[in-house]
């Protein structure tokens, strides 16, 4: 008994920096992962509307290619715009909602003997063309794309 | 076993038990009050982080759960009833005709009506599309048609959360019909 009396006290001024250093630590974690959480949240809703956007492109040129005229020339950028009534392929930049860039261009699709679609040698078939449809936005200092790429058929007339 | 005059005797002897002083306490008291409105002003930036979020997740799932649905139709549809439908009006509502069941053609209608996209399957109310927590601010669909083939054009504008912290988003998309004109 008389021990305890004596040696009981308060905590001390290293234990005080100790708790604090703790506590800053895990608020600082907590932070930390709540910015994640924020960073991520107001990221993906333009992630969203960005692949709508992509799926939107290969949707649209697929419908304008019933005219193969509306494709263009091969390697070249185009840009889809919404005129009111109808689509239309433009070379003229448009921005969807100020932010979004969307372009598309079509590529010579080559194929081999057994008619099989090659990457490299093999005859350009006329028929088709491979189709790319980018979508690409600033976010902060950066620039983030989404892409979709398709293969496009020339139906017969 | 400790008898209470004993007890008395020793606390007396250690009555100069050493306390905190004034100074101390000054200083104890300033860093916890410096924590704490660096915890209290952390906890409060956390709170309106949530609250901008919270009705930007709200958003996105709305957008996915709704335009999912609403191609998902389109590009089953046989064909688009242009008649009942009403195109390029932000309370656009889209007739569809698909093929239903046992080779009766269905009818699916897609409409907005008090901030909610809504879905008609035979004329019998099948269930909103959107969440109750965002409000759907416009539903416009367009139509475009070839010799071969139909396209429909949608747009949602979505907005969701209270006073400040509101926020309004909009969705783009478009569609063919797969099976049909």
């Amino acid at each position: 008994m008389h021990i305890f009396l004596k040696k009981k006290s308060g905590m001390s001024l290293v234990e005080v920096i100790i708790a604090l250093a703790i506590t800053l630590l895990i608020s600082s974690v907590l932070v930390f992962a709540n910015l994640t959480y924020f960073r991520t949240s107001t990221d993906s809703i333009k992630d969203i509307k960005a692949i709508y956007l992509t799926e939107e492109g290969v949707e649209v040129i697929t419908f304008l290619a019933k005219d193969w005229n509306n494709l263009g020339e091969v390697d070249v950028d185009y840009y889809l715009f919404w005129t009111g009534l109808t689509w239309v392929a433009t070379t003229t930049e448009n921005y969807i909602d100020q932010i979004y860039k969307r372009k598309f261009f079509t590529e010579v699709v080559n194929r081999d003997n057994n008619n099989d679609i090659v990457l490299s040698g093999g005859s350009p078939d006329l028929n088709t063309r491979k189709l790319t449809v980018q979508v690409a936005w600033s976010d902060n200092k950066s620039t983030s794309t989404k892409s979709i790429s398709s293969y496009l058929m020339k139906l017969n007339d | 076993m400790i008898k209470t005059n004993n007890f008395k005797r020793d606390s007396k002897i250690y009555l100069d038990k050493k306390g905190y002083s004034l100074i101390e306490a000054l200083i104890y008291l300033s860093i916890f009050v410096v924590v704490s409105s660096v915890i209290i002003s952390l906890i409060w930036s956390m709170i309106r982080m949530n609250r901008q979020v919270t009705p930007l997740n709200s958003i996105s799932r709305a957008a996915v759960s709704s335009l999912e649905a609403i191609n998902r139709e389109i590009r089953g549809a046989v064909r688009v009833d242009l008649i009942n439908s009403i195109f390029s009006t932000s309370t656009s509502s889209l007739e569809l005709i698909t093929q239903g069941d046992q080779g009766f053609p269905g009818r699916v209608k897609i409409y907005l009506s008090s901030g909610v996209i809504k879905m008609d399957k035979d004329n019998i109310y099948l269930g909103p599309l959107s969440p109750n927590n965002v409000n759907v601010d416009a539903l416009t669909f367009n139509y475009i048609s070839s010799s071969t083939q139909s396209l429909i054009k949608i747009e949602i504008d979505l907005s969701s959360g209270v006073g400040e912290y509101r926020k309004t988003e909009n969705f783009y998309s478009s569609s063919r019909l797969y099976n049909g004109k």
